[in-house]
């Protein structure tokens, strides 16, 4: 991924989400101790991340790995920023026509796409040079977890979409922990 | 994504892709299995880096070559080849339609 997007879109989430947090403590909204952490962690990890690195010329590696962290970072503030912004128009009427649950889907369908993208990504990680004798197995794997991880991911976030809201926690976590046991069996069959 | 669009589109690139699938392999092994120049399969190379498709990592006096498609990417190469099928190379690069 480039350095420069993840630098753009980080600081744009963080921003965004921030902002949020600051809006509905302002509002005095439910959920203060949530929005306390999405104020302040966000906002702490980037600035400790970009303060760590400023002004260090980088590897192709290493830069690699910071945009990784960087979009991280982003894709938190992204979750944050979402459960914020339908509990504001919740709370301040704006979303008053439609199920008060609305939050809950919301959130339950960001993290699917979040997690998705985390999937999508997996067989594109660098594999370490002390396994690089045995690449063909740790390719073969991750291609793997990642297929399944990101159907997994496509199933959270439909669940959370349309599914009954009495079902929907228990049958989106099972999609998750199934998933799970189905890429840790797999790492065990040699 | 222009440039992993641009990599799946040539069927050679696509043949190496499908052929890095299965394991890592030297450059002179996938060359090995086309009847093309080596200049020829250098360029593929190229361009199979720059769409970051592929990872070039040396390994003693040899350099392995290993697939990096993300799920997506993976799906679209199984897609392009199921579309396009094994299509011939005359071995310059020119398509033809077997």
């Amino acid at each position: 991924m480039k350095n420069r997007h993840t630098y753009t879109l980080t600081a744009a989430a963080v921003v965004v989400s921030t902002s949020l947090a600051a809006l509905t403590l302002y509002l005095g909204t439910d959920g203060l101790l949530v929005t306390l952490v999405a104020l302040i962690l966000p906002p702490l990890a980037w600035a400790s991340l970009e303060l760590k690195y400023r002004g260090k010329s980088l590897d192709e590696g290493r830069a690699d790995e910071l945009a990784t962290v960087r979009w991280s970072i982003g894709m938190a503030g992204l979750i944050v920023a979402t459960s914020l912004l339908s509990n504001l128009a919740q709370s301040t009427g704006v979303l008053g026509f439609v199920e008060s649950d609305l939050e809950r889907r919301i959130s339950g369908v960001v993290f699917g796409i979040v997690f998705f993208l985390y999937s999508n990504a997996i067989p594109k990680r660098p594999i370490a040079r002390s396994k690089l004798s045995s690449a063909a197995a740790v390719q073969g794997r991750s291609r793997f977890a990642g297929r399944v991880f990101a159907i997994a991911a496509l199933l959270y976030a439909l669940i959370w979409a349309f599914g009954p809201l009495a079902i929907a926690i228990p049958t989106s976590a099972s999609v998750l922990v199934v998933s799970m046991i189905v890429v840790a069996g797999r790492g065990s069959v040699r | 994504m222009n440039l992993v669009f641009k990599a799946l589109a040539d069927p050679t690139r696509r043949q190496v892709l499908l052929l890095l699938r299965d394991a890592p392999m030297t450059a002179g092994q996938i060359a090995s299995e086309f009847e093309v120049s080596r200049p020829t399969m250098s360029a593929h190379f190229a361009v199979l880096k720059e769409a970051n498709l592929v990872e070039a990592d040396r390994h003693g006096q040899k350099i392995l070559y290993r697939i990096k498609l993300s799920v997506v990417e993976d799906a679209l190469l199984s897609f392009a080849h199921a579309l396009r099928g094994k299509d011939t190379n005359d071995g310059d690069g020119h398509e033809e339609r077997g």
